[in-house]
């Protein structure tokens, strides 16, 4: 068992290799060469890193993730399994404080369906419909929100 | 274990994209499968705005960056080069299918100040004579003739994809004038020299005025595909409207009259194919924004069809840089719009060219190839050695062809045996290619090179412009 200690003081004892789904846990403990060490966490607290250990308890038996091809840049979103969409059904701070530390812990698997889960939520709407979604304030002067659409009026059907 | 939630879905709202750091941006982006959606979250708000027009984010969904590039004595002398030639659009390409050879001889020291082609048809504007010289590649003479419409002050000409007409306008005629190259008793002494189209209906030489109170657009105005003509005017009191007319070549009546927009200055142009109008536009020059350091603008290709309505609207290269961007000539057909984009800029120091093959649907790569020219370290002052070297030569021209669906590269240099180098060929999935020698046939109009040679069944005839002398 490895022992993870979040940010604000939390204690998780979690298998080795639902830990070792971080490839940065995975490099803290080959350096440090004993799994019983406790190993801290700084920047992920402790509801967050209960959230994104649940993921990796269930993806544990997963393949190793094949390198990314940085060439296939546009990739369908829609490709979310079951389980997942269910775990990413949490509020929208959530949702970016899990992104942020699949992003901390290097865990790719992860990042990846947080990232598709926010492209879902924006693909396709208006601005206006956005704004709505995350509760944005529009802060553009009228001139500038002109100057803008100006700009962009290629990308509106003429 | 099932999953569990934290909370009620979405009932805390937050800005997830606002508050993620720059470079977890691109990971989320590359699923909006549509870069137009990333343009339209430019409007969100400031933050949005700052994100998705971020060199981070638009150079990461493009790819990666080429390496640093060589400051050296060669790449500086060849973006002194390049530069010139963008700037003067001085490089002219010229491809034709067919098995023959054509040598241009010397006796045409004239200025060539404009070219146009197509796979049958080459022709020169003669700037001194003020007269056309003009290359018909399927006809037994390889001798080029004179087309005498007296003399003619001509600011821009293209011949139509299918071979079959000649257009262009003059500086002092508000009229775009189209003549029909396959015309079998064609006798150029015999053509109407007169803008009035009315009283001339049955000659081979038609006319199109300009609509009254308007101007022809700067770049690339018109283009014809031997059924229809389509031009782009402005009116002339600084109105910002801008609109195609489209005419049809048999009836010679206008078939429709539509607006499009650009925004600031770009470097446009339109493309009839197809019976589609295919608009590009590109930023073309830092200037254009110079108080907007931060600011990248995706180039975009919007098709319509002859009657205006918009058929698709995808953007081009999104963070395309602000300085010396030059759209090659596209090829579009078969839903693919296949062109090549060299650009000069901050992250993507000196030249390189982007080779794309786009949906032209949905704007998405098909295929692309990437060229980080300049990051030659040759020295330019050793020309031998740097024929020796195994590595490209520095490319002079990408142009691509509509029938064989081709895009081919030159890469040469100047020698004083004549131009040396490699044409590089590639189909338009850009995964095969060939390479062969660079033609050595050539004729030389005082800085400039014509070269031509039969390489298996095309003809190529390229005018060069040798880099050293122009430094």
């Amino acid at each position: 068992m490895v022992k993870l200690i979040s940010s604000d003081g939390e204690t998780f004892s979690v298998e080795k290799d639902v830990a070792e789904r971080s490839i940065l846990i995975k490099n803290m403990i080959e350096d440090v060469g004993d799994s019983s060490t406790e190993i801290p966490i700084p920047n992920v607290t402790a509801n967050v890193l209960k959230k994104v250990l649940e993921w990796c308890e269930h993806h544990k038996s997963d393949p190793a993730p094949v390198s990314e091809d940085d060439n296939d840049s546009r990739k369908k979103s829609t490709d979310i399994d079951e389980w997942d969409q269910k775990f990413m059904q949490v509020d929208q701070e959530m949702l970016f404080e899990i992104i942020l530390a699949a992003n901390y812990l290097d865990i790719k698997a992860l990042l990846e369906v947080g990232c598709k889960t926010v492209a879902n939520m924006i693909k396709g709407k208006s601005p206006e419909e956005i704004r709505r979604q995350f509760n944005i304030q529009m802060d553009f002067t009228p001139e500038e929100e002109a100057q803008i659409r100006r700009e962009n009026e290629w990308a509106e059907d003429r | 274990m099932a999953a569990t939630t934290s909370s009620a879905p979405s009932t805390v709202q937050f800005d997830v994209i606002g508050n993620l750091p720059l470079d977890i941006i691109p990971s989320v982006a590359k699923h909006v499968p549509r870069l137009t959606d990333l343009v339209k979250f430019q409007q969100v708000s400031r933050t949005w705005r700052y994100i998705f027009t971020s060199p981070v984010v638009y150079s990461q969904l493009c790819g990666p960056l080429p390496e640093k590039l060589d400051t050296g004595t060669f790449a500086d002398t060849y973006q002194r080069f390049l530069r010139k030639c963008f700037d003067e659009k001085a490089i002219t390409s010229l491809s034709l299918s067919d098995s023959r050879v054509c040598h241009l001889g010397a006796n045409y020291t004239n200025q060539i100040s404009c070219t146009a082609y197509s796979d049958t048809f080459l022709v020169f504007y003669l700037q001194a004579d003020r007269k056309f010289l003009f290359l018909d590649f399927s006809s037994n003479s390889m001798e080029p003739q004179t087309m005498d419409f007296g003399t003619l002050i001509v600011t821009d000409m293209s011949v139509s994809e299918n071979g079959g007409y000649l257009s262009w306008m003059e500086s002092d005629k508000d009229a775009i004038f189209v003549f029909d190259l396959n015309a079998a008793s064609w006798n150029p002494n015999s053509v109407s020299q007169t803008t009035d189209a009315a009283s001339r209906p049955s000659s081979k030489l038609m006319v199109f005025p300009f609509p009254p109170g308007c101007r022809p657009a700067a770049l690339n105005p018109f283009s014809c595909d031997g059924d229809h003509l389509i031009a782009r005017f402005s009116i002339s009191n600084g109105s910002p409207h801008k609109f195609f007319m489209v005419w049809d070549l048999r009836t010679r009546k206008l078939v429709s009259k539509f607006p499009y927009t650009v925004t600031g200055l770009w470097d446009t142009s339109a493309i009839l194919s197809e019976k589609k109008i295919y608009l590009f536009s590109l930023p073309h020059h830092e200037s254009d924004y110079p108080r907007r350091t931060n600011f990248m603008f995706p180039g975009y290709a919007k098709t319509y069809d002859l009657e205006g309505n918009v058929i698709s609207s995808i953007g081009i290269l999104p963070g395309t840089e602000l300085r010396y961007n030059r759209l090659f000539k596209p090829v579009c057909g078969n839903g693919k719009i296949t062109y090549g984009i060299a650009r000069q800029g901050v992250l993507h120091r000196g030249h390189c060219l982007y080779m794309m093959s786009v949906n032209e649907r949905t704007g998405i790569e098909t295929s692309s190839k990437f060229y980080p020219e300049c990051a030659n370290t040759k020295s330019a002052t050793n020309v031998r050695d740097y024929l020796a070297a195994d590595d490209y030569y520095p490319l002079q021209e990408c142009i691509t062809q509509k029938n064989t669906q081709c895009v081919y590269l030159f890469h040469g240099v100047s020698t004083s045996d004549g131009p040396s180098g490699e044409v590089e060929i590639w189909d338009t999935t850009c995964d095969r290619s060939k390479r062969v020698p660079m033609p050595n046939t050539h004729a030389v109009y005082g800085n400039e090179t014509f070269f031509a040679k039969s390489i298996s069944k095309d003809l190529y005839i390229h005018k060069y412009i040798s880099w050293d002398e122009r430094n």
